[in-house]
């Protein structure tokens, strides 16, 4: 991306907030939240090719112990760091069994784990949670928005760097084959294991962000298959395993799944449904590539006689 | 001379971006029994699945029994009348060897037949009969050879290529092999044998190719061509 | 005691209908090498089916099995002509990978779909015999749900039969072997692929009016049913027909064992335990070869 199109988009996500009213501040930050989710998972599934369909339980964990621990009095900032820890403690949990299988195995073994925890939370906290009156009359929107700013802006930048080092090109080598990254020298255990735990610290992130945004939820939303759906959806639509993808994606998916639920809630599921189908079929490069693909195609067409 | 039963054209062919067939050309009279030998990565089998309609070519032409079969997908290829039988011999190993001979003749040219054929076949090959109960996977190397060759001539080939028949046999079962193979060229089928191995393969075949790197580099009566082969592995080292 | 026995009961009577679920998701796998996670989806298609052939023409469910799966067949063809069958050409690592991909917009698009055409809410099948039931001693086992199992028993017996006894049956467990010898025997595997995908689909319908009749449907149970079907076929491997219903039966059985040991939750956890640590201890051998 230009350096001068970044410095315009960062300027434009600082300012957003003084230029615009409530509404459109929100947007921007579930527009940013879900930036998170897709980059967090992105990590693991673009670069090392593993499609972790369970990253939906490293979300919920971080909205877990970053709420718990907020509500009972500890800084926002240390709660959602312990959130973070403590959704890659899970990552280690997760991983060590389950980077061992391959390809789609670990993907439904993964969605496997993330059921099971979302089961168990569901039945051991099945009371909605909800901020106490002193909270909610300090509530304001505006340190929320510039946090997930800041973590939309931290989780995009660790893709980009790991998209630019050794470990980043070790990750790609074994999304390209597994079996010859090993024989070239890369640990693909430990490459795995250690994109898994960045992405799980990432997604806690988020969703410790979440559990500090929201005044009420069941907890067990937060493990909610749904949100790794969203990644995916996301991630493929922007473009997988791209820096700029799935920030794209995410800003697509959210605004336009704001615009058509003002219809029909379901519509949108149905659209992004029918979207990603094509996506995976048609445009594997994602949104991202669009712009490639149609120059490729135009450059390919026969010259007439 | 007659029309040729296999006649290839200047056949190119490559996996993925790397071209492996040069401008291939065979001609095979009816009835004739062929050898074609070359040192690994010649090409030989890339060309037998070519003919087979397991690969597309990217250039030349293929031609059987006077009409083109290049492009044509292999199952249709089968229904023409071609039968492989492939390097590795690929048997339904969970499946007993009645049910490989049954599959061999699922083509709907050779299915009316199928009881008569199974019937002959028994008859060249008595220990499939005594057998056919049992898993393909549980047969001896010579007799899942055997069953290979058996199960291809259920569809009744006009044409049958073998893809290194005698890999992996003992000299004693490999003569049986080509006994057999002699027999079914009796009956009239004309027969394409790939081998890395130049001596069975050219004592039993009348004619033959030499291929290297993709292309043929000799052809002629099998006593010349064996000759041939020996001095040219001296330099190509196959 | 009894109350155990009872429980047991029930528990064999649902994991007759996991069984029936899961072979044709282990059939789809096992010849074309891709995972329909849509599969549960399928399921649900096929309740709506015999609950609208009851509710609009008071059709018996057990009569709408005979449309059910006929019209899952046909929507299994489309799926392989529009979507599925685009990857056939794919390795085998990026063909069970983006099959699980399609397989889950799929199953977005007919989720929401659903609710939008039918709401959200729990549906069932109420005939007119759906009171009564069989005792035997102290056990009492609803009509309905006998009639279902002994359905499933019969259908996959049917395909038992159909896989084993006929050139079809033949051509697609040869095909689920070896493709390309397949081919070579004159097999159009393509079509194939297609039959396969088609019955696996057929499968699903059945097992969703079977569902519809015995217990309930609504558009969300697609989820819970793929991932039942899929922990069975986990527990079974992809050996035998007969081996995936007796794992279904199983599972059933151990969902009952868990939920009244152990509290009604851990119904759903015990497969999913099961499932993962069947994963962990197979990691390579998750399913078993031929078919």
């Amino acid at each position: 991306m230009r350096p001068a199109l970044l410095v315009a988009l960062a300027v434009l996500a600082c300012a957003l907030p003084w230029v615009a009213g409530e509404a459109v501040v929100n947007w921007g930050l579930l527009v940013l939240l879900q930036v998170v989710v897709a980059q967090s998972w992105n990590l693991l599934a673009g670069y090392g090719g593993q499609v972790n369909l369970g990253h939906a339980a490293f979300f919920g964990i971080g909205a877990l112990v970053t709420r718990s621990l907020w509500m009972g009095g500890v800084p926002v900032a240390a709660a959602l760091a312990a959130g973070a820890v403590a959704a890659a403690v899970a990552g280690l949990g997760i991983g060590l069994p389950s980077l061992r299988l391959r390809g789609p195995y670990f993907a439904i073994g993964t969605l496997a784990m993330s059921e099971i925890l979302r089961i168990v939370v569901a039945t051991t906290l099945p009371e909605v949670s909800a901020l106490p009156a002193d909270l909610i009359a300090g509530y304001r929107l505006l340190p929320r928005y510039y946090l997930v700013l800041a973590l939309a802006a931290v989780s995009t930048g660790t893709v980009w760097l790991v998209a630019r080092s050794r470990f980043g090109m070790g990750l790609v080598a074994i999304r390209e084959d597994e079996w010859v990254a090993e024989t070239v020298g890369v640990d693909s255990y430990r490459h795995k294991l250690a994109a898994l735990l960045v992405s799980a610290a990432l997604a806690g992130g988020a969703g410790g962000a979440f559990g500090y945004y929201h005044l009420s939820f069941y907890p067990q939303f937060a493990f909610s298959p749904v949100w790794t759906f969203d990644a995916v959806l996301m991630v493929f639509l922007g473009g997988i395993g791209t820096v700029w993808g799935p920030p794209i994606g995410a800003a697509f998916f959210v605004l336009l799944r704001e615009a058509l639920a003002l219809r029909l809630t379901e519509l949108h599921v149905l659209v992004f449904g029918a979207v990603f189908v094509v996506v995976v079929l048609a445009l594997p490069g994602g949104l991202v590539d669009l712009l490639g693909v149609l120059r490729r195609v135009r450059g390919s067409r026969p010259q007439p006689a | 001379m007659s029309v040729p039963v296999l006649e290839l054209r200047g056949v190119e062919a490559a996996y993925g971006d790397a071209q492996v067939l040069w401008g291939v050309d065979w001609r095979v009279q009816p009835g004739e029994v062929v050898a074609v030998v070359g040192p690994n990565g010649a090409g030989k089998s890339t060309t037998l699945r070519v003919v087979a309609g397991l690969l597309r070519p990217l250039r030349g032409e293929v031609w059987f029994d006077g009409t083109r079969i290049d492009g044509l997908p292999a199952d249709a290829v089968v229904e023409r009348g071609v039968a492989l039988v492939p390097e590795g011999r690929r048997l339904f190993a969970h499946m007993t060897v009645l049910e490989n001979l049954l599959l061999g003749g699922y083509a709907t040219r050779a299915r009316p037949l199928r009881r008569r054929t199974l019937e002959e076949v028994f008859h060249l090959f008595p220990v499939l009969g005594e057998r056919s109960g049992q898993l393909a996977g549980t047969l001896s190397g010579g007799q899942q050879q055997m069953l290979a060759i058996a199960r291809a001539l259920m569809s009744r080939p006009r044409l049958l290529l073998l893809d290194e028949p005698s890999l992996g046999l003992a000299p004693v079962v490999v003569q049986q092999v080509y006994g057999v193979v002699a027999r079914i060229a009796r009956e009239g089928v004309t027969v394409v044998a790939v081998e890395q191995n130049v001596y069975p393969a050219l004592q039993h075949a009348a004619r033959g190719y030499l291929m290297a790197h993709g292309r043929v580099v000799a052809e002629g009566p099998a006593e010349t061509l064996l000759r041939t082969a020996l001095v040219q592995r001296s330099y190509v080292g196959g | 005691m009894e109350v155990w026995l009872q429980n047991m009961t029930f528990g064999a009577l649902v994991g007759g209908l996991y069984g029936l679920a899961a072979v044709g998701l282990a059939l789809v796998f096992g010849v074309l090498r891709m995972l329909n996670v849509a599969h549960g989806e399928l399921i649900m298609l096929g309740g709506y089916a015999t609950f609208w052939l009851f509710t609009l023409w008071r059709t018996d469910p057990y009569v709408s099995l005979l449309v059910a799966g006929p019209a899952l067949f046909a929507v299994g063809v489309a799926l392989y002509e529009g979507l599925f069958g685009r990857l056939v050409h794919l390795h085998e690592e990026s063909k069970i990978q983006l099959s699980i991909l399609i397989g889950f917009g799929l199953a977005l698009v007919l989720h929401a779909s659903a609710i939008l055409a039918w709401t959200a809410d729990e549906r069932g099948v109420t005939a007119a015999y759906a009171g009564r039931v069989l005792r035997a001693g102290a056990l009492v086992v609803p009509i309905t749900r006998l009639g279902a199992l002994g359905v499933a028993f019969a259908v996959l017996a049917g395909l038992h039969l159909y896989l084993q006894r006929t050139d079809a049956g033949r051509a697609i467990r040869a095909t689920a072997e070896d493709w390309e010898a397949a081919s070579l025997m004159g097999i159009p595997v393509r079509r194939v692929y297609r039959t396969a995908f088609a019955l696996g689909s057929a499968l699903a319908g059945v097992a969703g009016s079977l569902v519809a009749v015995s217990d309930a449907i609504s558009p969300a149970i697609g989820l819970s049913w793929t991932l039942k079907a899929l922990i069975v076929v986990v527990l079974a491997g992809l050996g035998s027909i007969l081996g995936t219903f007796v794992a279904g039966v199983l599972l059933g059985v151990a969902e009952s064992a868990a939920a009244f040991a152990l509290g009604g939750v851990f119904r759903e956890v015990v497969g999913l335990v099961l499932f993962v640590t069947i994963l962990t201890l197979r990691p390579q051998g998750l399913f078993g070869r031929g078919l």
